[in-house]
């Protein structure tokens, strides 16, 4: 029952044409970033006189330090997402291998608190953060507008979610090795940290890179949360820079920083996709 | 091992004297929640380190930590502030209020000086004033409870050793010059003294100066009485006669005359339900909400269907083994998926926008140009569009899985039973599809119904709606109609009635999860074990 070559015919053009959809932009954001003119409007696919000068441009304007935006974003989302991992896996291994009191109540809690996103409650985030920068000395380090205080606020939000996933990568892990271990005279934490984290060390880097690349793509509570240019991440940065000025904006510049911004994520999410797509289909959407 | 158990209670140690420090700083600064809050960690760290039997939580309680500040304290806190009419011109506590008030000094023509000296410890903390006012009379200040008593100058208190006429100590505190004084300033600025019908402060290095208070407080009636007003035609001064006297309200936040005049600003007072009311009954917020909440399930739904429809179709075609270069098409499409969201949203702005080159496409191939931005239609078909090109590769992706997951001998055997390819779609297919991406599809209407990111950095909530009274656009989700109300300054910052909204999506939000958990049976996994 194979069909003949030319019934593909339609499903190929059908194909091509939401192809053409997803590439158009993407396209068209290359070639503008490597177009000395710095303008979007007619621009032609291969520009005349491809040049790098947008991409020097990043790293040289003071006014719109795209670089510095660049930096702060891998900086925070990194940060976050280390701290994240540990954090939810020494939560979620407690829950999967320890047998306490309230463990009941404090993982139907869990279940239950995460399915409520957090940046629904950013005002009070945001009166919070205020509070907390009014403190004498540890608030300009911990407060508002400073990436500490971003930081604990996403670390806050990834722990529900995650230590949820992990918890069940756990339950799947056999025990044998770890009694082994306590049996040879090993310390319970020296289980955990010896035994337990090199074997999950793949999932591990699937909380990794799904905590990173969420992070990296939060706009709402940094732009909250984050008041002075230097401190912006890449997303509240491009947002100020292109904010109601379509008509007259320099795109050049613009270009060249999504195209920055993008491809590191790109590569690391076509890379990791099949590790993404399991960790994100249990549970929830979080995308 | 012994070594570690002493790192340990050192550490341990070290984290008691910082936090204790904090908390005092805290008492001091009267941040009572937050101390409440660093106070209950504290004592909760020290009970899961030293109990032995608590040791599963010592795992489980860094995470907790910012689990309890981030997100559970927020969605309490948002709760509280729904229930409080927190917003500009509310932002301060009653006490703030009347402090500000009774701080709004006048100089009057008849204001005299006084000259000052300031006497304090060898910190350099002034603690005692000594003021000679321009009649002669001289005065002792005590900065800790802003009193101010006369003094006669042969008082065995003050004494001028060196004989220069000028008092060198009081009660034996030394008197502050250069420096140590300028140092104080600060406090001095803060700090007024009752004198007579009028006040002092200080004015300058050497002066303090008498002051006429605009408002005054009587805390026994609960009333303030203002006793001058600026005449804006005169621009000047002047006396009210008689007095006015403003009632403290309650129930608004306001000190109120008998006029129904009130005085900026008001204070932070508990409003009850009457934030959740006003969605219903406010008949300037009732049509725009009804709006916003109509769009936003519209907008939830759209996406997931057309999404899941866009995505069904792809993954029909690329699950077929006889389609060449399926697995190129597929790291094609996916694309969207991988590009960070915001980016992409901003480059289809750019794209879109009258001058950009996808509007010059249409333009050029169809002869048409789309008001993208300035029509709601059009606003809204764009974000259904743009999130379509967004959400589609993950649901091709989900479907491209469970499709896979489909045994083919269903389909042989209905082949063999002669059903059409058509009826081996509706019977076969989607049901079981359904089954398997059920909870996912639930899940996106979830995650749609706050897509923060589309609508905001696509069309802004754009256009207006006009005539509006709240910062409600034709094409906002509840989630940035929230954003809008609490931060959009030229509105003003109305934090309580944004959290009234956000506890009503939290509920909404609710109970389409509850609804999930049956499909998933994620309550099961945690009662198997």
């Amino acid at each position: 029952m194979k069909a003949p070559w030319w019934s593909y015919l339609w499903k190929h053009a059908l194909v091509w044409l939401v192809v053409g959809w997803v590439l158009f932009p993407v396209i068209w954001i290359i070639a503008a970033s490597f177009d000395p003119r710095g303008i979007l409007i007619g621009s032609s696919l291969i520009p005349p006189q491809a040049s790098l000068v947008h991409y020097i441009e990043l790293f040289s304007n003071a006014t719109h330090p795209f670089g510095l935006w660049l930096w702060n974003s891998v900086f925070v989302s990194m940060t976050t997402a280390g701290l994240a991992t540990l954090l939810c896996a020494l939560a979620a291994y407690a829950f999967s291998r320890y047998r306490f009191r309230g463990r009941r109540t404090g993982l139907l809690a869990l279940l239950i608190i995460q399915m409520f996103p957090q940046l629904l409650a950013v005002v009070a985030i945001y009166l919070l953060m205020q509070n907390i920068s009014s403190i004498p000395y540890l608030g300009s380090l911990i407060g508002f507008n400073t990436h500490t205080g971003l930081i604990m606020v996403y670390l806050g939000g990834a722990i529900g979610f995650n230590t949820w996933l992990m918890k069940g990568f756990f339950d799947t892990l056999p025990r044998a090795l770890e009694e082994a271990a306590l049996i040879d005279g090993a310390t319970r934490f020296q289980v955990f940290w010896r035994i337990v984290l090199p074997l999950t060390r793949p999932v591990l880097a699937v909380i990794f890179i799904l905590v990173f690349i969420l992070t990296y793509a939060d706009f709402l509570l940094a732009s909250v949360l984050l008041r002075d240019r230097e401190m912006f991440t890449l997303s509240v940065g491009l947002q100020r820079f292109i904010a109601n000025q379509y008509g007259t904006v320099r795109w050049g510049p613009f270009a060249a920083a999504t195209v920055l911004g993008s491809v590191p994520i790109v590569i690391v999410f076509l890379i990791a996709q099949r590790w993404i797509i399991s960790g994100l289909t249990r549970g929830s959407v979080k995308g | 091992m012994w070594v570690w158990t002493l790192v340990k209670w050192l550490l341990l140690g070290l984290l008691d004297a910082l936090g204790i420090l904090a908390l005092v700083t805290l008492g001091f600064d009267s941040q009572w929640t937050l101390l409440g809050i660093l106070g209950f960690g504290l004592i909760l760290t020290n009970v899961v380190l030293v109990l032995p039997h608590a040791y599963p939580l010592r795992y489980i309680l860094p995470g907790l930590i910012f689990f309890a500040a981030f997100v559970v304290y927020p969605m309490l806190y948002s709760v509280y502030l729904s229930l409080t009419n927190l917003s500009t011109g509310h932002l301060l506590s009653k006490a703030q209020v009347i402090d500000q008030l009774q701080g709004q000094l006048l100089r009057w023509e008849d204001s005299q000086t006084l000259t000052y000296w300031a006497y304090g410890d060898a910190q350099g903390e002034a603690i005692l004033l000594l003021l000679k006012g321009s009649d002669e009379g001289w005065w002792l200040a005590t900065l800790a409870d802003r009193s101010l008593q006369a003094i006669d100058p042969a008082d065995a208190r003050l004494s001028d050793a060196d004989g220069d006429g000028v008092f060198d100590q009081v009660d034996g505190l030394g008197r502050l010059q250069g420096g140590a004084l300028a140092q104080q300033m600060g406090t001095f600025e803060n700090t007024i003294f009752p004198y007579g019908e009028d006040v002092i402060r200080v004015s300058s290095l050497r002066e303090f100066r008498t002051y006429k208070r605009q408002f005054h407080y009587d805390p026994q009636s609960d009333q303030v009485t203002q006793h001058y007003r600026f005449d804006e035609p005169t621009q000047r001064w002047m006396a009210v006669e008689p007095a006015k006297v403003l009632r403290a309200d309650e129930g608004q936040g306001f000190f109120v005359a008998e006029d129904g005049v009130v005085l900026t600003p008001g204070w932070q007072v508990w409003v009850g339900w009457s934030n959740y009311l006003d969605t219903f009954r406010n008949p300037r917020i009732v049509a725009p909400f009804l709006g916003v909440f109509s769009w936003t399930v519209a907008f939830a739904l759209l996406s997931v269907l057309l999404t899941f429809g866009l995505g069904l179709l792809l993954a029909m075609l690329l699950n077929d083994e006889g389609m060449r270069f399926r697995r190129y098409y597929r790291a094609l499409l996916i694309l969207p998926w991988a590009i960070p969201s915001f980016i992409s949203i901003m480059v289809w702005r750019g794209l879109l926008n009258p001058l950009g080159p996808a509007s010059s496409l249409l333009d050029s191939l169809f002869g048409i140009s789309i008001p993208w931005f300035n029509d709601p239609f059009w606003a809204k078909a764009g974000i259904i569009l743009l999130n379509l090109w967004l959400g589609f590769p993950y649901m091709m992706t989900i479907t491209l899985g469970a499709l896979q997951g489909i045994s083919g001998e269903l389909y042989e055997a209905a082949y063999v039973d002669g059903a059409s390819r058509w009826k081996q779609f509706r019977t076969i297919t989607f049901p079981l599809l359904l089954v398997a991406v059920g909870p996912l599809l639930v899940g996106s209407f979830a995650y749609n119904f706050n897509n923060f990111n589309v609508i905001f950095l696509f069309t802004g909530g754009g256009p207006p709606i006009p005539g509006a009274q709240t910062p409600a656009g034709s094409s906002d989700i509840l989630i940035s109609y929230t954003y809008q109300v609490a931060f959009n300054g030229g509105w003003g910052q109305q934090y309580g009635f944004a959290a009234a909204i956000t506890i009503g999506i939290f509920l909404l939000v609710g109970v389409i999860s509850a609804v999930n958990f049956k499909f998933t049976g994620a309550l099961e996994e945690v009662s198997q074990d």
